[in-house]
């Protein structure tokens, strides 16, 4: 009798155990984070450059010597920017794409990240991008002058923490800039940081909601890319955009 | 991804891709944001010297004189500035500063420059009519074939996305401080032509 209710013991601390086990890997697969994605769909909006001042008068008489001072604000061939609105829902689906429910997104938080890379970006081993992996990106970006590369451009380290994935990036632990707002520099919103995952720089933005921009339009985020520097370049060079949402 | 949330996203994105878009052209020079005009000047005149001869000689004379030319006018200055990213109305995404400035000032006839056209002037095509309508005269000591000339050395450098190779253009140096011909500073003669116009653009 005694060893049949000991026997009756173990099985019901095993089968708690089991459910123990069943709950915790239940709810372990319920949190695992979830990496950035492409977006579903991308509406392109505007694509549009500066315009050229025109050329100055001057007017001397032969023999005459004029001496001027220039000032120049010219357009920068190196870089290019993106811009615009992020809307999303969360869902639930299974893998062939079957919703069992889904949830709207009446604010909009998380990142965009943009990235030369056409292949897989390793999420898992994403860290901030430092001077060296910076200046490397500088050879292959052909950009060598001081003032515009992309380690001088990179020069803040103010930003908020946010994850990619799983990863935790900590505040002020990665080469950061803030892109303008109504056309001044500023260095609250709009904080766009480089990351590397090991082969790859991928920049990222953390998201606003309908926030204040360059042009005193509302959107949800704004950032820089650098371009080829080769001089004359005409090309363009292609960048893959990433949305993390929810984080 | 059973059982995994999902994002579906869609992303409006504007795309102010203010820098190059997908059919991507090179930036062409621009016009100056401002120009402030330090001075302008001239050669002053010499005075006349007087030289005493005695009557019934013959007194043989050395003359060196200095004559400012009337078909040439000359602009030197600094010039300041940044480089930005900005779209149709100038509003500006981002600015970098320019510590030490590089590139070309450029100086047309015209105000509506055909940059994608820009190429070395072409002397035998077109010099006798460039400096007829300067009023120049071919044998003009002060002319234009007698200022700019191809083998001069000049640095390669761009317009507009095309290239010049070192040397291909007429060019000439300027004088530095010490009257001697500067190894910094070249002017280059390119040319834009239609069919009915020849616009002459110097560098």
């Amino acid at each position: 009798m005694n060893r049949m209710k000991r026997n009756t013991v173990k099985k019901k601390r095993e089968v708690i155990f089991l459910l123990a086990l069943l709950g915790v890997t239940l709810f372990s697969m319920g949190v695992l984070a979830v990496d950035p994605v492409g977006p579903d769909s991308v509406s392109l909006g505007s694509n549009e450059t500066g315009v050229s001042a025109s050329a100055y008068t001057l007017n001397i008489s032969g023999g005459y010597i004029q001496k001027l001072n220039l000032t120049a604000n010219v357009q920068d061939p190196r870089w290019k920017a993106f811009v615009g609105e992020v809307f999303g829902t969360f869902s639930l689906d299974d893998a062939s794409g079957s919703t069992i429910y889904d949830w709207s997104l009446s604010t909009v938080t998380g990142n965009v990240y943009a990235t030369r890379q056409s292949g897989s970006v390793s999420w898992s081993s994403i860290v901030c991008a430092n001077t060296t992996t910076l200046e490397e990106e500088n050879v292959a970006m052909n950009h060598t002058n001081v003032d515009d590369n992309i380690t001088a451009t990179f020069s803040g380290s103010t930003h908020d923490a946010f994850y990619v994935g799983g990863v935790q990036i900590t505040a002020n632990s990665c080469p950061t800039l803030n892109t303008y707002v109504n056309n001044a520099t500023q260095d609250v919103t709009f904080e766009e940081m480089s990351l590397y995952d090991g082969s790859n720089i991928i920049y990222s933005t953390i998201l606003e909601q309908d926030s204040t921009g360059y042009d005193g339009g509302s959107y949800d985020f704004q950032m820089i890319v650098p371009e080829k520097g080769i001089p004359g370049y005409s090309g363009a060079t292609a960048y893959y955009l990433y949305v993390e949402l929810g984080t | 991804m059973n059982g995994l949330k999902r994002f579906f996203v869609y992303v409006f994105v504007l795309a102010f891709i203010l820098s190059l878009g997908v059919f991507a052209s090179a930036i062409t020079p621009s016009g100056a944001s401002t120009i402030v005009s330090v001075s302008n000047s001239t050669a002053p005149t010499t005075s006349p010297t007087s030289q005493e001869a005695i009557a019934g000689n013959v007194s043989e004379i050395s003359i060196e004189g200095v004559s400012t030319t009337q078909s040439w006018q000359g602009y030197f200055g600094n010039v300041t500035g940044a480089i930005r990213l900005a779209d149709a109305s100038a509003n500006v995404m981002y600015n970098w500063s320019i510590a030490n400035p590089s590139g070309e000032v450029y100086a047309s006839t015209s105000n509506s420059v055909a940059w994608g056209s820009i190429a070395c002037f072409d002397w035998a095509t077109n010099g006798v009519a460039l400096e007829t309508s300067y009023g120049i005269g071919a044998d003009d000591a002060d002319g234009v074939n007698e200022t700019f000339a191809t083998g001069n050395g000049h640095d390669e450098f761009y317009t507009a996305g095309t290239q010049f190779t070192s040397g291909t253009c007429m060019s000439t140096k300027v004088y530095d401080e010490l009257r001697m011909t500067s190894r910094c500073l070249y002017l280059k003669m390119g040319t834009e032509q239609t069919l009915q116009q020849l616009r002459i653009t110097f560098t």
